[in-house]
């Protein structure tokens, strides 16, 4: 009951934050060199065309107008209409929305499938040849760059071994599944080198407290030592990081969703800054916002589970 | 101790099992590949890719890679290069742009006659043009295509000013009158905005006509997944020679050349387009794939500002005219492929190889530098905008070209918009750029490089020499074709002389096909017949 009251309460709190982030977005989208109509018709157009069109976008009229506009919209659920494509904002992003999360859930499944065991391998045999071969490979995932590790994988597992499909997104839910492992691998592996660093440290630390001593001369076993009373305690850090992480994920695929000509968030959002449509923009721009809040939120609700001394507002 | 070995062991066994799941799970796509062999078999790299002289055969979905995809294909609504081609495939105009970049050929008129007042055009349509949706093609929906293309909604309609009515006085005829003598009205018509719409459905519901359009082409679009795949069927009403062949076309997005090519050579496409020019080699003598470099209404160009000091000084213009090297430039950025541009025109219809373009001669550049007002060289910035393969490298050529001359090049790069916008207003000391031009004439370029009034301020050299002005104006209304380009050919001259320019290449289109592709060419226009294309499996 308590957390529900907390998670209601800080649902509200988002509130003012978002309406802080509209403003920056609006202002700072504006403040870009470079004007839609322009970019729109080119090098052809005559200086009436181009007025022509900003009165048909709306943009001949005052920003604190225009702004005003985008609120009344906004608050309607109406995210406005792509400049460019002149199509809802609210479809597109509503099309593109569920490759990106699927994709950041398969990251994240994948990043902590790696760096659980490993960090705990590594912890292990801690300064021990598998530690250090650990270590060493999670320094090079984090310095890889993502472009790079993206065309190798696709050389190794689409070309040589023909077990997955070199990019594109498929066709049904096991399709499209199929078609994310490489991008979520690519993604997964310097995620996963971030997170394996402090995940062993802390599974260090843990086994040296006092209530793992105990638990050992009891005579549990390792495995079970482990899962029941190490983890829990030694994730708590790395969920932050976690968090994070996936705040940075939601925008970060962009140059995956690029080289695996994926249709997610980020490559919309490339691709209306470089053709200045205002409302697409604005439009993505907000759900990240709204999605790295939702992230932060369920971070620290998941952080009250697993430390039941953590008390929630 | 023991037990954490042993649940070592057990950790490092299960990792291994788990990954070695992973992949078995993961079915097989089936991807072929394709073996580079040794042989010395020259791909095809002329305009058409090389049929076996077998019979067309009829059937098969054509995959096509892409790095783009339309925005919106409505064609009077702003429009980019990939909603151009598909609006051609899926449209008829009046006329269309022929395959050698000569002017117009009868496309969905087929025939017509200009009176001998200069300004009024009869055109006939043809007989059983029919939409996709079954209705026929009437001269009202081409009156009412024309008058929406050059009305308020269309962002093309200055390019259709010259048009003072359009009329049909039965249903089979439409007249076409313009204000004055336009001698650039077929290759006009033959452009994307003015393709014929059917009246009934785009009055329906005009917004959804762009993301749902209905013409009378070759092909229909049966569905789109924007930013995924645009699918297109072919229209089983289209009449016209013996295609179309392919059942349907799908045209995937693949922003990265790297991906598409992988693609590609894995069998998961059959036209790749564009490719960098240094990929090619690759694909030319390998005999499972073949390679389209045609030549295209194309120039890239440094472009100079005239207003600014010390480029007011024609000599230092010439000088750095004299400076480029074109050959090596072709050599080592385009992989051989172009030719150096004489003329700031690219080969549209008014171009001409007799327009004597500057040799690469460092001597005469040194000369000329020394007789002008900085024989000690001086500093300037180049700019281009980003997002092209081969600019960052072209800008670092010409900066060693012009270091040889004493002038010190600092590069800057913006992003598109950006760049444009600093240009327009004239802050570029040189800049550089490319342009192609969308009409199978040499109107639409000329006025915006001659005309420092159309818009651009001379592509953005702020040069203004009224006799250039003057004979581009001459051109547009003057019917008799050898005059007609006697006057572009004597503003090229003009613009070579006073060196408000520096034509650089002509580069071509680059494709890359897998060898069951056949009828696959690609016209000066840049645009693509998809009902010539026939797959051979």
């Amino acid at each position: 009951m308590k957390r529900l009251r907390y998670i209601g309460w800080r649902l509200v709190q988002m509130i003012p934050v978002l309406l802080g982030a509209t403003i920056v977005l609006f202002l700072m989208v504006r403040a870009l060199p470079g004007d839609p109509a322009a970019t729109l018709l080119g090098v052809h157009a005559t200086p009436e065309q181009l007025a022509q069109l900003r009165e048909h976008m709306g943009l001949d009229r005052p920003i604190p107008v225009q702004y005003a506009l985008f609120l009344r919209d906004l608050v309607t659920g109406n995210l406005g209409e792509s400049l460019t494509m002149r199509t809802s904002v609210g479809g597109l992003i509503w099309d593109r929305i569920g490759t990106t999360l699927l994709l950041v859930g398969m990251t994240v499944a994948m990043s902590v499938g790696l760096a659980v065991p490993l960090a705990a391998l590594a912890a292990l045999t801690r300064d021990r040849s598998p530690d250090k071969t650990i270590r060493l490979g999670m320094t090079l995932g984090m310095g890889m760059p993502q472009f790079w590790v993206a065309l190798l994988l696709m050389l190794i597992f689409s070309i040589t071994l023909h077990l997955l499909p070199v990019a594109g997104y498929g066709d049904s839910f096991p399709g499209h599944v199929q078609h994310l492992i490489l991008p979520a691998l690519t993604l997964a592996l310097s995620m996963a080198a971030i997170l394996t660093r402090p995940l062993r440290a802390d599974i260090i630390r843990v086994m040296q407290s006092g209530f793992v001593e105990v638990a050992q001369a009891k005579g549990v076993r390792t495995f079970r030592l482990l899962s029941r009373h190490v983890m829990r305690n030694a994730v708590i850090g790395t969920i932050t990081i976690l968090g994070v992480q996936v705040g940075w994920l939601l925008s970060g695929t962009v140059v995956v969703e690029v080289i695996f000509a994926l249709p997610g968030l980020g490559s919309l959002l490339t691709r209306s800054v470089l053709s200045r449509d205002y409302p697409t923009i604005q439009g993505v721009a907000f759900v990240f916002v709204v999605l790295v809040l939702l992230v932060n939120l369920i971070t620290d609700v998941v952080y009250s589970y697993l430390d039941p001394r953590v008390k929630l507002g | 101790m023991t037990s954490s070995r042993k649940m070592l062991r057990g950790l490092l066994a299960s990792l291994l099992v788990l990954s070695g799941l992973a992949l078995a799970a993961c079915s097989s796509n089936g991807g072929k590949t394709s073996t580079t062999t040794a042989s010395q078999v020259t791909g095809s790299s002329g305009e058409t890719s090389t049929s076996a002289a077998d019979q067309p055969k009829y059937g098969g979905t054509l995959r096509w890679g892409w790095d783009d995809e339309p925005t919106n294909l409505d064609p009077v609504v702003p429009t980019d290069n990939w909603a151009i081609w598909t609006i051609l495939n899926v449209f008829q105009q009046l006329v269309r742009s022929n395959k050698d970049g000569t002017g117009v050929e009868p496309y969905l008129a087929e025939k017509w006659e200009l009176a001998s007042d200069n300004v009024t055009w009869t055109f006939h349509l043809r007989d059983g043009a029919t939409f996709s949706d079954g209705k026929p093609v009437t001269a009202d929906d081409v009156v009412y295509s024309l008058e929406r293309a050059r009305g308020k909604t269309s962002s093309y309609s200055s390019f259709f000013s010259s048009i003072a009515s359009v009329k049909s006085p039965d249903p089979r005829t439409v007249v076409i009158t313009t204000a004055q003598p336009y001698a650039a009205l077929l290759p006009t018509l033959a452009f994307f905005p003015a393709s014929i719409v059917p009246k009934a459905v785009v009055e329906k519901d005009p917004k959804a006509f762009g993301d749902r359009p209905v013409g009378s082409g070759p092909y229909a679009v049966s569905s789109w997944e924007r930013g995924t795949k645009l699918v297109l069927t072919k229209n089983q009403y289209f009449k016209m020679g013996s295609g179309p062949y392919l059942d349907g076309v799908e045209f995937v997005r693949v922003p990265e050349a790297n991906t598409r090519l992988l693609q590609l050579e894995a069998g998961d496409l059959d036209v790749v387009r564009p490719v960098p020019f240094t990929s090619l080699a690759t694909y030319e003598h390998n005999p499972d794939f073949g390679v389209l470099t045609p030549t295209i209404m194309r120039v890239d160009w440094l472009v100079l500002n005239v207003k600014r000091d010390p480029f007011t000084d024609v000599k230092i213009r010439q000088a750095i005219n004299y400076a480029i090297d074109k050959e090596a430039i072709i050599k080592s950025l385009y992989a051989g492929f172009g030719s150096p541009a004489n003329s700031i025109l690219p080969k549209v219809p008014g171009w001409d190889e007799s327009v004597t373009g500057y040799s690469h001669d460092l001597a005469k550049a040194k000369q000329l530098m020394a007789e002008s007002t900085r024989p000690n060289g001086f500093k300037a910035t180049l700019t281009f905008w980003t997002g092209e393969d081969t600019s960052p490298q072209l800008a670092q050529v010409v900066k060693q070209n012009l270091a040889a001359i004493g002038i010190d090049v600092t590069i800057q790069s913006y992003e598109f918009t950006a760049a444009m916008d600093k240009a327009s207003k004239g802050e570029i000391d040189i800049f550089q750029g490319y342009i192609t031009s969308d009409l199978a004439d040499a109107d639409e370029l000329a006025t915006l490089v001659f005309d420092p009034n159309a818009g651009t301020n001379s592509l953005f050299s702020f040069w203004d020499n009224a006799q250039a002005t003057a004979l581009n104006n001459s051109a547009k209304g003057e019917m008799d074709l050898v005059k007609r380009k006697q006057m572009y050919v004597d503003a090229q001259n003009i613009a070579v002389t006073d060196a408000p320019f520096v034509p650089l290449i002509y580069p071509t289109d680059a494709a890359v096909r897998s060898k069951a592709v056949q009828g696959l060419s690609i016209l000066p226009t840049s645009n693509y017949r998809l009902e010539e294309i026939w797959l051979d499996k």
